[in-house]
């Protein structure tokens, strides 16, 4: 290579480090005074556009993207953004982690009564399931009308939406009674009732969380753990009380500092809303049609999270005498699999929103529809793959060295833990893609990658678990994952195939 | 009174259930109230045959439950909306869910409350008004009256000596209840389907009453099953009344004192059911799969057709080939069947008037039976054991230990004087059932017993009556010297037995 094509070269890319295409570096070699003539004569190519494409061929690739993921990563740390979304999940893998830490400490801290843990458990899992949906659509409506100032219309529709939730909350919860009472579930009334009040109890608890988490700042929601774990304390250690009465005592502290909580929160909306005039509410059949892929999604979600827990409890051999449980072994193995997953899920947020920055900010600066943005975008997401794996490997494997240490892993816990953390990671995988996704308004792709995938963990897991043993349910959130991360990425190369498509549908 | 009661309303759920299993889904496919016989018989085929693969393969894979049975019996009329359906179907289902939920959103946001909304729907179409005036119609016919009038008079006696009494009536009833138990809890493994069972187990889910319960009440069910399945298929076959009113007739009086069993019965039901779409098969070139499916459950319950209950129905049928033959030979038609009908109604009212009774073979005090499903529902699973009789564990199958009242004796009599004895067993309760009155199984004892029998355990403990005596004799002074001992108390007490608690936790 001649001097003079270097220099040239080194001159183009000083002035664009970042050429969209061979026109672009074609017109600064134009700029620059070359000819087709001079090319011809000089470097013996044809013209000025070949000469282009040379140089946009030449780039160093490698190099830039180097450069450009460590911009990426810096600026990623640098916004406070990303420290939100984290603290956000933050928030509810905090109470586990404290849970895990109490339990090595004291180990009968939480022991109760086994015929009463399997509807307590079943209680919070449902709960969460079933109130899933609102908890979504609330962070997503009160998200979208607090980013434009309307705090009193915020408060107005998860209100609305809360009332839903009670709704809902109350229906299934007698005709879950009845049918309880109906097929004996849980052997006895008392064990019945118990899970009923947890269930209203919880469900209540989950749908308030999500109205208070919505407003800055985000201590209410700690306040609120922070609230119903020290009853709980109080109760057993000071009181001596049971477990089942100290959790109980709790759950309705929880309650009560959530309502109290929310309504401060929401107290003096109308003097810091701006913007709105007068309360006008959405009509509720548009409302429900711009939720319903959010509401699907979250009750998907979590009941995906439980699924291989439910069908393992469901799996008990019947000499237990137990109608619903989950084996410690099991239990432990995958409860500790899940804290992992839920610290990388902050990780997870925060990815897909540096990359949505990111995306929005060279939309702004680069031709959208151009081969280097779409490269760009796809090499963010690698990275944030890479990322997310990363964080998991090294998370799972912190977490396998201190349960070891403490004894808190037995050997059949063990490969539970492994084969936890291997479909949570799947999981997480799929979720960034997910998350993508929905930043680009396709739930429908969401949804399309979730139900099969929540299907297949269903199936698999129950089937696995009562025919292989109660252990194997994990299989089911294995394949499921799986399922989820592949056709989750098959919708995201479909969006990112056309990036001025996507981010101009967005 | 009140556990008459409680039995009159598990018959009502039952026959409740089992009529809606079969006509709802006859009546969705023909969308009509009142669907056609032959509609109702096929799907009565069908949902045994759905029944029978369901509970072979989820049972041994320990995958029985409400959801999954009731996803197998949906699966059917599912697999047919797909296949005709096969594209569009997720689209349509999407489309449809999405203009109801907003239908409905638009009904609510307008209407303002939930009577308005119900108000506004539409009032109901005049075509069901007239296929339930129809129903009626057919229903009121005399024919149909006849039937339903033997139905009354099959049942009646068997079920009056069922209602309110736990015990079952027959060894061999105990044999079924202990399939369907095994079948309930998984521990049967892969197996040769029985139908009869698959039913017991496949209603019990579905029913939520216990299997101890269902067999005992489905017992004088299903010959009333049978007869109207027979009189509906003779009228299908023949195209006539006639036939099938005297045979129903003819069964519900021969059969009213009759025992029978349920795989008898079902063995009945197939043979009545296969003949009938044979019939469909070979003449019309009819639902040639529903004959080759009832066909192959015929030969899987085949065995069971000799029964002595089903005699009642071998003659009736004999008798409807008579009046069949008859009709055709001598033309009549219409005013015969009338005479008929009315002669039979007032023979069936003299049936009704007359007191019968079911002659049982019981094998344990009624007590004893409701005493074990009493414990089962009072105390946690498997943390319980009884020592009884062997009718007892199938009794207990499932929710609790046995042990065998003989097992009791020679285990634990020997060392009752031992000093600090203890009793070996790892559950929180011991339930031991002895006989103060040692219950006779036989009215007069038999005189001459073959060897075989003799050596057999349960004869020589349980059914003869000087080794029944013997046996509960010493498990009588064991238990009182028990109860001296361990903290114990006597949990039951009648005179004729008596049933002793000890807390081993």
């Amino acid at each position: 290579m001649s001097a003079a094509l270097q220099s040239l070269i080194g001159s183009v890319r000083r002035s664009a480090p970042d050429l969209v295409d061979e026109w672009e570096a074609t017109a600064w070699v134009e700029s620059f005074g070359w000819t087709d003539e001079r090319i011809r004569h000089a470097f013996g190519l044809n013209d000025t556009r070949a000469l282009g494409r040379h140089i946009f061929e030449l780039r160093d690739r490698r190099k830039t993207m180097r450069q450009e993921a460590r911009a990426f990563v810096r600026r990623a740390w640098r916004m406070p953004l990303l420290a939100g979304a984290y603290s956000r999940t933050l928030v509810y893998a905090l109470p586990w982690l404290v849970m895990f830490a109490i339990e090595a400490v004291w180990p009968d801290a939480f022991g109760t009564r086994p015929e009463m843990a399997g509807p307590i458990s079943v209680a919070v899992m449902i709960s969460l399931i079933s109130t899933g949906g609102y908890v979504q659509a609330i962070a997503r409506k009160g998200s979208f009308y607090l980013g434009m100032n309307q705090i009193v219309l915020a408060r107005h529709v998860g209100l609305l939406l809360c009332r839903g939730g009670v709704i809902t909350t109350m229906i299934l919860a007698l005709s879950g009674f009845a049918a309880g009472e109906y097929f004996d579930v849980f052997g006895s009334t008392a064990a019945r009732l118990v899970a009923t009040a947890y269930f209203v109890m919880l469900s209540m608890l989950w749908l308030a969380c999500a109205m208070v988490s919505l407003v800055q700042p985000r201590w209410r929601v700690p306040v609120i753990y922070l609230g119903g774990g020290a009853v709980f304390l109080v109760a057993r250690a000071v009181f001596h009380s049971s477990t089942l009465t100290a959790h109980t005592l709790a759950l309705i502290g929880s309650v009560v500092i959530a309502a109290v909580v929310t309504v401060e929160a929401f107290r003096g909306s109308r003097q810091r809303d701006t913007r709105t005039e007068r309360v006008v509410l959405p009509r509720t059949p548009v409302l429900l049609h711009s939720l319903l892929p959010h509401f699907v999604y979250g009750i998907a979600y979590f009941t995906f999270l439980f699924a291989d827990r439910l069908s393992a409890g469901s799996a008990l051999p019947l000499v237990s005498g137990l109608p619903f449980g989950i084996t410690p072994d099991y239990k432990r193995g995958i409860d500790l699999a899940f804290l992992v997953f839920l610290l990388v899920a902050g990780g997870v947020e925060c990815c897909n929103l540096a990359i949505m920055r990111a995306w929005r900010r060279d939309a702004k600066t680069a031709v959208a529809g151009a081969a280097v943005f779409v490269d760009r975008l796809n090499h963010r997401r690698r990275l944030s793959l890479a990322i997310i794996v990363g964080l998991f490997v090294v998370l799972s494997v912190t977490a396998a060295v201190i349960a070891g240490r403490v004894s808190f892993l037995i050997p059949g816990s063990s490969i539970t833990f492994a084969a936890g953390c291997f479909g949570y990671a799947l999981f997480a995988i799929g979720l960034l893609d997910a998350l993508l996704l929905f930043s680009v308004n396709r739930p429908g792709e969401v949804l399309r990658a979730l139900l099969p995938a929540l299907l297949l963990n269903l199936a698999g897991g129950y089937a696995f678990s009562h025919i292989a043993g109660a252990n194997y349910a994990v299989a089911g959130l294995v394949f499921g994952a799986a399922l989820f991360a592949v056709r989750a990425r098959q919708g995201v190369t479909s969006a990112l195939r056309r990036p001025d498509f996507a981010y101009a549908w967005a | 009174m009140m556990a008459f009661l409680l039995d009159l309303a598990r018959v009502v759920w039952i026959v409740t259930l089992i009529a809606v299993i079969v006509w709802a889904p006859a009546a969705l496919l023909t969308r009509r109230w009142l669907p056609p016989l032959a509609a109702i018989l096929e799907q009565l085929v069908v949902t045994l045959a759905i029944v029978t693969v369901a509970i072979s393969l989820l049972s041994p894979a320990h995958l029985l439950n409400p959801f999954m049975l009731g996803a197998a019996y949906l699966a059917w009329p599912a697999r047919g909306l797909v296949f005709m359906h096969r594209r569009t179907l997720t689209a349509d289902a999407i489309a449809l869910s999405r203009r109801l939920t907003l239908a409905t959103a638009v009904k609510l946001e307008r209407a303002g409350t939930l009577t308005t909304t119900l108000r506004s729907l539409p009032p109901a179409p005049q075509s069901i008004e007239a296929q339930r005036a129809s129903l009626m119609r057919a229903m009121t016919s005399p024919g149909a009256l006849v039937v339903i009038m033997s139905v009354v008079v099959l049942v009646v006696p068997k079920l009056a000596a069922t209602l309110a009494f736990v015990r079952l009536a027959t060894p061999a009833a105990y044999a079924e209840l202990l399939t369907a138990q095994r079948l309930f809890v998984g521990d049967l493994g892969w197996h040769r389907p029985d139908v009869a069972a698959d039913i017991t187990t496949a209603l019990s889910v579905v029913s939520s009453i216990s299997a101890a319960h269902l067999v005992r009440l489905l017992t004088p069910l299903a010959p009333a099953i049978v007869l109207l399945v027979m009189a509906a298929v003779l009228r299908l076959m023949t195209a006539s009344r006639g036939p099938a009113v005297a045979a129903a007739l003819v069964a519900a009086v021969i059969g009213a004192g009759s025992v029978p069993t349920l795989a008898g019965a079902t063995a009945a039901l197939l043979l009545m059911l296969t003949t009938f779409f044979l019939h469909q098969a070979i003449r019309r070139r009819e639902r040639i799969g529903v004959a080759a499916t009832a066909g192959i459950l015929f030969a899987l319950t085949a065995p069971m057709l000799t029964t002595a209950g089903n005699a009642p129905f071998g003659v009736a049928l004999i008798v409807a080939g008579v009046v069949w033959i008859a009709e055709r030979r001598f033309q009549f038609a219409r005013p015969p069947v009338r005479t008929a009908s009315a002669t039979a109604v007032a023979l069936l009212a003299l049936a009704v008037v007359v007191p019968r009774s079911a002659s049982a073979s019981y094998v344990e005090y009624d007590a004893a039976a409701r005493q074990v499903l009493r414990i089962a529902g009072e105390f946690p699973k498997f943390k319980w054991m009884v020592a009884a009789p062997v009718e007892e564990w199938v009794l207990s199958y499932g929710r609790g230990w046995h042990l065998n009242l003989h097992q009791f004796v020679e285990e634990v009599g020997p060392r009752t004087n031992d000093p600090g004895f203890r009793l070996p067993y790892h559950v929180d309760e011991l339930f031991v059932f002895v006989e103060t009155r040692p219950f006779a199984t036989y009215a007069t004892e038999p005189a001459d017993v073959p060897f075989k029998t003799l050596i057999d355990p349960v004869y020589r403990h349980y059914r003869s009556p000087a080794g029944r005596a013997s046996l509960q004799f010493a498990a009588y002074k064991i238990s009182e010297q028990l109860l001296r001992q361990t903290p114990s108390s006597v949990y039951y007490e009648d005179g004729r037995l008596k049933i002793y608690r000890f807390q081993l936790r």
